[in-house]
């Protein structure tokens, strides 16, 4: 594969104008979709973009961790700096982590329904899962410093005790293990099934993915719904919602097609994969984007309206820190910058159907994941001091909640880019791919 | 996927040249009567027995122009007299007051609400079958949409009924709905329980509306074949006394219902856009109608109701109990129509089955997360209400060494052994594809959701906070008749369903059929079967939008005699 010289691009090619062609019909007369060239990054594609993100990244973190010391203070100013700061590398690894993770469900749902219209697609999205990997290298800090991060782990009162026999130390570390290790044989797995299959193109190995899938999504569901309650909800080990882990899935969802759609966004710029992912694909993707905005919102809306609507104070705790010290301004624009807007916006066909405006309306929605995620998390430094009550406090806003959520992020991007100019496009043994070549929507 | 034409087909059929439609291909033990390839380089076909246009058009018309048989008469006697138990047993609660009711000063809602909230789920499959599985474009959904949608109308219909009499005084059931001040009286806009007014009553409506604007091209394929008959003075059966023949009548009632339908492309490009903005507008609908029916509970302080799962649980749990409900209804309909089983074939099932065991598995993990919050909460009567209320059974209490046990246990695990343990068979490809072993578990989870309904409502009223408030629930010969009642009026709609109106889209099954591929060309299709891998074409239908395929072969349209008038209203 190493041996094919790079071809010279020539100029912006006509997938970049896809509402015109109802098509995307990008391919010449003749041309063969599954040319090496169509299939394969150009040599030393965002090797720049991939170097760049890497050293915002790692840059952002030595800040993230000289904050406490930056911003001066000593004592007990210290140690609320240091929490800040981690609070804001946490929301930052959960993101990543989030990503990888919707990434693998959606793969596992795509093998488990015999999705064909993606198939062309699906590398992109078993290559941000196999990032896993990196996404849990980067909550190294969070678990070492778990202990600044989670107050459980110095409480005392009686629900503390109530809790430790789940709420411990050793408990806390071992479940993270066996999620670790579940997610991380269930990504190799899939992703390995897939890229043998580009070698020796086995229809079999579809049937083995199905299988493994099947399993993998109960394992999942349940891992990653504890997974949410061990890393965002314990945060406030005072309260609890069932709906949490659903929650969770929810935003992980959107911010995963979101990510899709920008990575096959910046593939399609760079003129590959002409024919094979089209209009068509980014218009179903788009509908995807569309419905799991609406499921977020459902299931958003639900948890908050009912804990509103009962009014009962140790259920209303989460939302009563979340909603005071302008972190009500975060919430009411969520309403709106998470749900309405997107909502309203990907009704319309031609944004589905451009990769370009679906792109922006996708980096938008990741944008507004990680407000959520930030909203979630980030209360917990200044708001709530005092257990389970919420005290008169500030946001606290600093130039550390940027560099925090940067620092994970801009590394996981930087891999997220390696991993693209690294290997086949497409799950090229596929037996499937022809019905996502052909893939139409006829509306 | 080298079907010949249907044109072709049904001329060399009629000329004796080619042998008529196989009904219900042979079994082979591999693929089952053929439909359960599991080869991921093919799709199976989901129509089977080299079926043309035609013939589709003859079995689903053939049922209700020849009958469906000598069984439809009894069955339909014996259900409609159970369905008579309904409106008695009303009558007499009308009469008596709901006192008729087990239900006591704790138990205030007990059968009444527990029917209203399984029927209200088993209505969810034929909305999300004919919606959702539309948008995610689920080809095999087209062989079971019209009857599952005729089967919601018929639940909600079963449904709608319980709430309204729950109070006893059903001439007050006016006041549910917004009416300007009359007697003083406002609704409680805040009380979740008007908005399920809305939401079911908006349900029922757009439901209505979807299954009878689904059905318009199918009837008026039912008026033309009448008119033809009418037309070629070919002699049907009389209806007793008036003396009007059955075609003329067929003629006439289909024809009014039809509106006017002409096949016309225009009439389709129309009809297309319509159901797909149904389809969008009846999605939401699925999700908020139960998930408002959960907010019944959900929004209340008391435990074993106020969790935020809820929602979603509630709407996983009503298509899990619909499947069941469908694949109840379908299964037997293979038997007594013979002529089904190469339109809902195994793999239809199969697909069913897997549908309940993944939705098994949502409302096995909202029981889990129930539960494990009810204990992580650390709130001691979110504990009992589960431990105490539902779980813990008398000797095992005893065997553990505690004094309390919950009453209602076998309520809760026949709900976790029908609802989680049995879909656990589907794990089985024979259980998966055999129609007794898929009808055993449907039928399990069928119980097990009317459980579920009974354990949430039931065993969280009856003990709640101080235990001079504990009351058990004990059903009265009119709780448990009422609902028989209710199943009978389900059976009874159901089968005058399958009696008058077409039990399948027969458009939505022609566009889904291979000949309606505009790649599909006889002598053409091989050349396209394989691709630079080897793989075979897909093959099906990736053709044409559904309905445009209909209308291009449909039956209906050539047979009309120019002279004939139009049959529409």
């Amino acid at each position: 594969m190493t041996s094919i010289p790079a071809q010279p691009h020539d100029g912006p090619h006509p997938t970049h104008r896809p509402t015109l062609r109802p098509h995307g019909g990008a391919l010449g007369p003749g041309e063969d979709p599954l040319a090496h060239d169509n299939i394969h990054m150009p040599p030393g594609w965002g090797r720049v973009a991939s170097g760049l993100l890497l050293g915002i990244g790692g840059v952002s973190c030595v800040l993230t961790a000289l904050y406490p010391v930056l911003a001066g203070g000593s004592g007990d100013e210290a140690g609320k700096a240091a929490k800040h700061a981690l609070a804001s590398y946490h929301v930052g690894f959960l993101y990543a982590l989030g990503l990888a993770l919707g990434s693998l469900g959606l793969v596992m749902i795509m093998h488990l329904v015999k999705a064909g219209w993606s198939v062309t697609m699906r590398r992109q999205v078993e290559n941000v899962a196999g990032l896993l990997p990196v996404a849990l290298a980067l909550g190294l800090p969070s678990v070492i410093f778990a202990g600044t991060l989670f107050k459980w782990t110095k409480a005392t009162d009686s629900l503390a005790q109530h809790k430790a026999p789940f709420l411990n130390e050793p408990f806390f570390y071992a479940r993270l293990a066996v999620y670790a290790l579940l997610w991380l044989g269930l990504s190799a797995r899939l992703g390995g099934l897939s890229r043998r299959q580009d070698l020796i193109r086995d229809p079999e190995l579809t049937r083995h993915a199905v299988a493994s899938s099947a399993v993998g999504i109960l394992v999942f569901a349940l891992s990653v719904a504890f997974a949410s309650f061990d890393l965002i909800m314990a945060l406030d080990y005072h309260w609890y919602s069932t709906m949490f882990g659903v929650y969770f899935f929810a935003g992980n969802m959107i911010a995963s097609l979101s990510l899709w759609a920008l990575v096959l966004g910046a593939v399609r710029a760079a003129g590959r994969l002409r024919g094979l992912v089209t209009a068509e694909h980014s218009h179903d993707l788009g509908k995807l984007m569309l419905g799991f905005t609406v499921f977020w919102a459902y299931i958003s809306f639900s948890q908050y309206f009912l804990i509103w609507y009962a009014n009962i104070p140790e259920s209303q705790v989460w939302f009563m820190v979340r909603k005071s010290n302008g972190w009500e301004n975060v919430f009411l624009f969520m309403a709106f910058g998470h749900f309405l807007a997107p909502f309203l916006v990907l009704l319309f066909r031609d944004v589905k159907r451009s990769s370009v405006v679906l792109g922006g309306v996708a980096a938008w929605l990741m944008l507004m994941h990680a407000l959520d995620l930030f909203w979630q998390v980030r209360p917990i430094v200044y708001a709530l001091e005092n257990t389970g009550t919420p005290t008169p406090g500030k946001m606290g806003l600093a130039w550390v909640d940027v560099t925090g959520l940067l620092g994970p992020v801009a590394v996981f991007a930087a891999a997220v880019v390696w991993r693209i100019g690294r290997g086949v496009l497409i799950p090229s043994g596929d037996p499937r791919l022809a019905e996502a070549i052909e893939h139409k929507n006829y509306v | 996927m080298s079907a010949p034409h249907p044109d072709e087909l049904t001329t060399k059929r009629l000329a004796g040249l080619a042998p008529p439609p196989i009904s219900a291909a042979p079994y082979d033990p591999r693929t089952g009567d053929g439909s359960l390839n599991d080869d991921p380089t093919q799709r199976p076909p989901l129509v089977l027995g080299q079926r043309s246009f035609h013939d589709v058009t003859e079995t689903v018309c053939g049922y209700i122009e020849k009958g469906p048989g000598k069984w439809w008469l009894p069955a339909f006697v014996t259900s409609a007299q159970v369905a008579g138990l309904m409106p008695l047993m009303i009558l007499y609660l009308a009469v008596t007051g709901v006192g008729v009711w087990g239900l006591n000063n704790q138990v205030d809602w007990a059968w009444d609400i527990t029917n209203f909230v399984f029927w209200i789920g088993i209505g969810h499959a034929g909305t999300l079958i004919s919606a959702i599985l539309c948008l995610f474009k689920q080809k095999w959904r087209t062989s079971i949409n019209r009857a599952a949608e005729a089967m919601t109308i018929f639940a909600v219909i079963c449904a709608g009924t319980f709430p309204g009499v729950h109070v006893g005084r059903i001439w007050m059931a006016w006041m549910l709905f917004p009416i300007p001040n009359a007697n003083a009286i406002w609704p409680n806009f805040r009380s979740p329980l008007l908005w399920d007014v809305f939401a079911v009553s908006t349900y029922a409506t757009v439901s209505l509306l979807f299954w009878y604007m689904g059905m318009i091209p199918d009837l008026a394929t039912l008026r033309d074949r009448a008119a033809l008959r009418l037309l070629r003075k070919e002699r049907s059966g009389r209806l007793p006394l008036i003396g009007l023949s059955y075609d003329r009548l067929r003629a006439l009632v289909y024809g009014v219902l039809s509106v006017g339908w002409r096949f016309s492309s225009r009439h389709w490009l129309n009809y297309e856009k319509a159901y797909l903005m149904l389809a969008g507008v009846s999605t939401p609908l699925v999700l908020s109608v139960h998930s408002i029916v959960s907010f019944d509970f959900a929004t209340s302080q008391l435990p074993g109701w106020h969790t935020t799962i809820f929602p979603p649980y509630f709407v996983a749990g009503a298509i899990f109990g619909g499947f069941a409900m469908v694949l109840m209804l379908l299964i037997p309909s293979r038997i007594v129509f013979p002529g089904m089983r190469d339109l809902i074939t195994a793999r239809h099932l199969e697909n069913m089955a897997k549908i309940i065991l993944a939705t098994g598995f949502m409302v096995g993990f909202a029981y889990g997360m129930e539960f494990f919050i009810a204990w992580y909460s650390g709130n001691s009567y979110e504990t009992d209400a589960f431990l105490y209320n539902r779980v813990l059974p008398p000797f095992v209490a005893e065997w553990i060494g505690s004094e309390r046990s919950a009453p209602y246990w076998w309520a809760y695990w026949t709900m976790i052994s029908c609802n989680v343990l049995s879909p656990q068979l589907f794990w089985f490809k024979s259980a998966r594809r055999s129609p007794a072993a898929i009808f055993l578990v449907a039928l399990l989870v069928t119980i097990g959701m009317w459980f579920e309904r009974f354990v949430i409502i039931v065993t969280s009223l009856h003990r709640a906070f101080i235990p001079g408030e504990w009351h058990m629930f004990y059903p009265t010969y009119v709780d448990i008749l009422t609902f028989v009642g209710s199943c009978g009026t389900f059976l009874t709609l159901y089968l005058l369903f399958v009696r008058f109106l077409p039990q399948f889209a027969m458009s939505e099954i022609k566009a889904v059929m291979p000949q309606a591929s505009p790649h599909h060309h006889p002598g053409h299709a091989t050349a396209h079967a394989a691709d630079r891998h080897g793989a075979a074409h897909p093959g099906g239908a990736t053709g044409m939008p559904p309905g445009l395929a209909g209308a291009a072969h449909h039956p209906g349209e050539p047979l009309r005699h120019p002279d004939q008038p139009k049959g529409g209203a």
